[in-house]
């Protein structure tokens, strides 16, 4: 027996085995990363709910009391109305952004001279701070200095003296608000989809060409199917940060006229940072959670991989 | 099926022209080779008589047909790319009866002719399958299924076999090659691959810089090389090129020595030119020139030594084994019946 050449193996502790195995190893990584996100996520968003069931005002602390807050809100004409501008708000900007996106997108993936430039020129509604392009916009609809007004004077569809009330009247200004969302919002799906595009291998075209396929057959039988993950993840987002506008709208309207404009997170802010009823305006803060889970649901079975983006396994 | 002509045909890209004006004849149920090495325009002409690239002058004819202006999916060509270019998203059944589903056929047509392409190339099995989950060789014979279910007139492969492992393209080969001599559709075949033209094609067409070099068929070529490029490109490994001088007594290379050459043309003596010996065109000889060997490979059938004679490297390919070490002589003599000489100015061969 050679037993006496080796060295006994040193006592595995439990301490030893959580610095050594490798699930726990992982699990040590992943803390630095969980501890920042319960506390700058999880827990702002439990302190909400929480506060949303309580009578909280500034400089005040709250008492609990139940689901009162959501009752009165239930009742509250203008959160109502709030709701359902920002669903349509969402819904129509959502599909004019993507139209027009996967369009520009379509266009700028063809050869073209000052390709890179064109694109670049693409991106500016992105770059500008949100604010900065809200105080621009608010200018383009200004009841009297409006260029939409000076133009519809120019072509003859307004006499001369004839001015539309752009961010006065309650269908226009919510019309304004939804146009000035569309035009922010485009270059990011633009330039998302572009890079999809672009993965799409040069002779997939040229084959559905030889195929017999016109245009519009090679969209819709190439393009777009191989398209869809892409359009999945550009739209969940697309349809969160539209949801959750509030930016543009506090710098054009600030929800006015008469509440017309007013979105969830607007409506919010109003009542509880400025109304300072904080329990409130968590309450409404709080009922967008649904509507965005629902949102992240659809876009997580759109995003499931399909079975022609699996690996090489044969099942 | 049906016949294809190039008639001087170019392509130029802005100021820039690539190809300058080729002919070619491919008769019904041909099988060609467009081989060159890359840049010699050889995709590129392919591509125009597929209609993915404009014609900038010229005439191209399928059939009694001119088909310049003719949208590609009116030519009744079919095309296996490079990069096989199947759609990921589709099935191999679906991949294969695309062309047809955008015609409209009926759906027991499509299945029978999918069926039938299927069972031509062993892919019954393989039907239900994406393109990911297939090796390197299912897809590149699910791509000429695509092309056989469309049943072309013409059959274009644009270097179909450079994306497998060596082994594969070997027996690739053999199934396109057998494929051809089932269906009997024109075929025209792009590669790069000297060894694919000569053992796959009816007839080659030698192309470099934009201009057909020369075209024959295989053993043509091998045999009887027009000039230089053609001689050099052909053959594996390539043609021994000697530098030197003609004279009364054969073959003047640097350091005095003198090859045996065949007949050559009289008035050819004093005259500035290359000698092409094929490597499996020398043999050993104790009474040849002496060589030194400077590398030995042997191959088990046959071995192949490097040799260096008159300041020149040669490439033998002898059957006999060598057991000469590198630095010893051996005496080498070349097969003088089938020895080339051309104009050291021009690269043509030199009539005997």
């Amino acid at each position: 027996m050679a037993s006496g050449s080796f060295a006994a193996p040193p006592e595995t502790t439990a301490w030893t085995r959580l610095m050594v195995n490798r699930n726990w190893l992982g699990f040590w990584f992943m803390v630095p990363t969980m501890i920042f996100l319960v506390f700058f996520l999880a827990w702002p968003l439990i302190l909400g709910m929480w506060m949303s069931m309580t009578d909280m005002r500034i400089g005040r602390g709250g008492s609990f009391i139940g689901l009162e807050n959501y009752q009165y809100l239930l009742d509250d004409s203008d959160f109502l109305n709030a709701t359902a501008f920002t669903l349509a708000y969402t819904a129509v900007a959502s599909v004019v952004k993507f139209a027009v996106g996967l369009y520009l997108a379509i266009l700028l993936n063809n050869h073209m001279p000052f390709k890179a430039f064109i694109r670049a020129i693409v991106l500016i509604p992105f770059i500008v701070p949100t604010v900065l392009s809200a105080v621009a916009f608010w200018w383009i609809f200004d009841t009297q200095f409006s260029i939409f007004t000076w133009l519809l004077q120019k072509w003859g569809f307004l006499d001369k003296g004839q001015y539309i009330n752009w961010l006065g009247d309650p269908f226009l200004a919510q019309c304004s608000v939804i146009f000035a969302n569309i035009w922010r919002g485009i270059p990011f799906i633009a330039i998302t989809l572009l890079a999809g595009l672009q993965t799409v291998s040069p002779s997939l075209y040229e084959a559905a060409t030889l195929d017999g396929a016109s245009g519009w057959q090679r969209f819709r039988f190439v393009t777009y199917p191989l398209l869809t993950p892409i359009i999945a993840v550009v739209m969940t987002f697309s349809v969160l940060f539209t949801f959750t506008d509030f930016q543009l709208i506090w710098a054009m309207t600030r929800g006015g006229p008469v509440n017309a404009t007013q979105l969830m997170a607007t409506l919010s802010y109003q009542r509880g940072i400025l109304g300072g009823r904080l329990g409130e305006g968590a309450a409404i803060a709080t009922a967008m959670v649904p509507f965005l889970l629902a949102a992240i649901m659809v876009s997580w079975f759109g995003l499931q991989r399909r079975k022609w983006q699996q690996g090489e396994s044969n099942d | 099926m049906a016949s294809v002509q190039i008639a001087g045909v170019r392509k130029a890209y802005g100021s820039t022209q690539v190809i300058h004006g080729v002919d070619i004849d491919i008769e019904d149920g041909e099988f060609v080779i467009l081989v060159g090495p890359s840049g010699c325009g050889k995709s590129t002409l392919l591509r125009m008589i597929a209609g993915l690239e404009n014609i900038s002058g010229g005439e191209i004819r399928i059939g009694p047909r001119v088909v310049n202006d003719v949208p590609p999916k009116e030519r009744d060509i079919a095309m296996v790319f490079q990069n096989y270019a199947l759609y990921p998203h589709m099935t191999v059944a679906d991949n294969m009866a695309f062309s047809m589903k955008l015609r409209k056929a009926p759906k027991e047509e499509i299945a029978d002719r999918v069926g039938k392409a299927a069972a031509i190339l062993g892919l019954e099995k393989l039907l239900d399958r994406y393109p990911r989950q297939l090796s390197g060789g299912q897809r590149q014979r699910v791509a000429m299924g695509r092309a056989i279910v469309r049943d072309p007139q013409v059959f274009l492969f644009d270097e179909p076999l450079s994306n497998l492992d060596a082994k594969l393209r070997v027996q690739m080969r053999t199934e396109i090659k057998e494929l051809h001599q089932r269906l009997k559709t024109t075929t025209v075949y792009v590669t790069h691959d000297q060894i694919e033209a000569m053992t796959m094609a009816d007839k080659i067409v030698v192309m470099h810089d934009g201009i057909v070099e020369q075209m024959g068929a295989p053993l043509d070529l091998y045999d009887r090389p027009a000039n230089l490029f053609v001689a050099a490109f052909i053959g594996s490994p390539s043609m021994n090129l000697l530098n030197g001088t003609i004279t009364p007594a054969g073959f003047e290379t640097a350091g005095g020595v003198v090859w045996p050459i065949g007949t050559h043309p009289a008035d050819s003596n004093g005259k500035a030119a290359v000698l092409g010996i094929r490597p499996e065109h020398i043999q050993l000889d104790d009474n040849g020139l002496k060589a030194e060997v400077v590398v030995v490979e042997p191959m088990g059938s046959e071995t192949q030594v490097v040799v260096r004679c008159g300041g020149q490297s040669l490439t033998c390919v002898f059957r006999e084994r060598i057991t000469a070490k590198p630095g010893e002589l051996i005496g080498i003599t070349p097969d003088t019946n089938v020895t080339h000489l051309f104009d050291a100015a021009t690269g043509k061969t030199l009539a005997a």
